[in-house]
């Protein structure tokens, strides 16, 4: 059960870094997660969602990438807290 | 390359010679017993639902109902889920649930793709039409949608009380769909009327229901014929020309394709635009708050498409089996309640409540699995565009007469009458 709390680390002396992952096997294209937050997801040319880069979340989008992963209806959105 | 001959000769007689479904007597007339007489084509349903379904989940959770040839509805999201990702034992070769089941040999294709597919042809069938449906597509035509929008409530000025489903809610998706498909959009009402034939006729006698399903498939046939002659940039002229395993598609695949994309595009679209709207004419304080913060809007339409998911799927049982605590027959009709699903308070809190600004919102209004709605990125424009412009413009308006509004009655529900008060 994803939960929309603020990371433990959030702030200026965190010591993890969140990533995002897409779950191409679930994703359906239903685009929660490039609307909720396009700073870190696209979509590809049948809009199916994409991670951006290499899926690093910075401070300021952790809400946006919490807000996705809770928010897509296939549970296609992994989020992996890195130590 | 020769002429196009493919449409040449009408593919009906040939799917004539085939195999024949099964037909069932039509049971009509008032509900006892929701858990094992359900029928959701009758006004009690149509008027409110979301009390007989939250009884249901509760004590069932999966009704039954001897009408239609025998149907389950299951009224708990997991259910629903479950059976949305089961493609191997529910088929999709008819989704709406009538009298008539086709014949079994109809799968994996069924009568219009890829709605009505199975896998593995489904996934080729939806490939065509993804890229023609994305966020970026969609936007290409808000600016078009918006000025539409208004033009509608233009032509309101001066009078006092409007039927907002039917001035307002049903013009908008028409009007898209007509210019993506490239039909006149003067024709506007006879899409509406086979909208009706085929969504909302299911309990007509067999005979007129082909028949009114007929008068459809003679409009696509024109539509084929004129793009035939005059091809252009629209979804009728890439259907034509589309190929699938290195061949053009089947005649029947490309109107089955057209049929699918006018009937779904529209009266699900002008549902959630009507059901929206009678929502803020009835609860000032959402209206409010919409109208203070235009910015919420995206937020508010997840909310608004969850409580009032205007959209019910079918699906075929394959096999007897015993399911969930019941025993399945094949052949069995599944009444998809993606609304039902949405209201279940073991998946969302306050699932009965509209919460203007839930933030946490996995509902499945448009569905879930390998059938997640094609046109989920359009009908979310229209919706927001529609709902943007008519706040901005009549930012007050109340019900006038909350006893005059009318639903539509089977698997897409939302308001057809909705007399409102706007000055």
């Amino acid at each position: 059960m994803t939960v929309l709390a603020k990371g433990r680390h959030h702030g200026t002396d965190r010591n993890s870094a969140v990533k995002v992952q897409i779950n191409p096997e679930r994703c359906q294209g239903h685009g929660r997660c490039y609307d909720l937050a396009p700073g870190l997801f696209g979509d590809d040319d049948e809009g199916y969602g994409m991670v951006l880069g290499d899926g690093t979340v910075p401070p300021s989008e952790e809400h946006d990438a919490r807000l996705a992963a809770a928010n897509c209806p296939e549970r296609a959105i992994e989020l992996l807290e890195e130590v | 390359m020769g002429i196009d001959d493919r449409f040449a000769e009408d593919f009906r007689q040939t799917r004539e010679e085939g195999p024949i479904g099964i037909r069932s007597p039509v049971i009509t007339g008032l509900v006892t017993d929701w858990a094992t007489d359900f029928s959701h084509v009758e006004p009690e349903w149509a008027a409110d639902p979301y009390p007989i379904q939250d009884d249901l989940r509760q004590r069932c959770p999966i009704a039954h109902t001897e009408r239609f040839g025998g149907a389950w509805l299951p009224t708990r999201y997991e259910d629903v889920a479950a059976i949305a990702y089961d493609t191997d034992r529910f088929s999709s070769r008819s989704i709406i649930l009538s009298n008539f089941r086709p014949p079994r040999e109809l799968a994996p294709i069924g009568g219009s793709p890829p709605i009505s597919s199975d896998p593995p042809f489904h996934h080729h069938a939806r490939k065509l039409l993804l890229p023609a449906f994305t966020k970026a597509a969609v936007a290409k035509q808000e600016a078009g949608t918006r000025r539409f929008c208004h033009s509608l409530i233009d032509a309101l000025a001066g009078a006092h009380v409007v039927d907002a489903a039917r001035d307002y809610a049903q013009h908008i998706p028409v009007r898209v769909i007509a210019d993506l498909l490239g039909f006149p959009p003067d024709d506007g009402p006879q899409f509406r009327e086979f909208v009706e034939d085929l969504l909302e006729g299911i309990n007509l006698p067999p005979d007129e229901r082909i028949a009114r399903v007929s008068r459809l498939f003679d409009y696509l046939l024109a539509q084929v014929d004129d793009h035939l002659g005059n091809p252009r940039e629209d979804l009728t002229s890439y259907l034509i020309n589309a190929e699938l395993y290195g061949r053009k598609l089947e005649p029947s695949h490309v109107v089955g394709t057209m049929a699918l994309l006018l009937i779904a595009g529209i009266d699900t679209t002008w549902s959630a635009i009507g059901a929206s709207l009678w929502h803020l004419a009835t609860t000032p304080s959402d209206r409010r708050r919409l109208v203070a913060e235009p910015g919420l809007l995206p937020t508010a339409v997840e909310e608004l498409l969850r409580a009032y998911s205007p959209v019910t799927m079918a699906r075929l049982v394959r096999d007897d089996m015993h399911w969930h605590g019941v025993d399945m027959k094949a052949d069995d009709w599944i009444l998809l309640s993606f609304p039902a699903a949405n209201r279940d308070p073991a998946q969302f809190d306050r699932a009965g409540q509209v919460v203007i600004d839930r933030e946490v919102n996995r509902h499945a209004a448009f569905g879930l699995g390998i059938h997640r709605c094609l046109g989920s990125h359009l009908a979310r424009m229209e919706l927001r565009v529609a709902l943007h412009a008519w706040l901005e413009r009549i930012p007050e308006f109340t019900l006038e007469d909350p006893s005059a509004v009318t639903w539509s009655a089977g698997q897409i529900r939302g308001p057809r009458t909705l007399p409102l008060r706007i000055r």
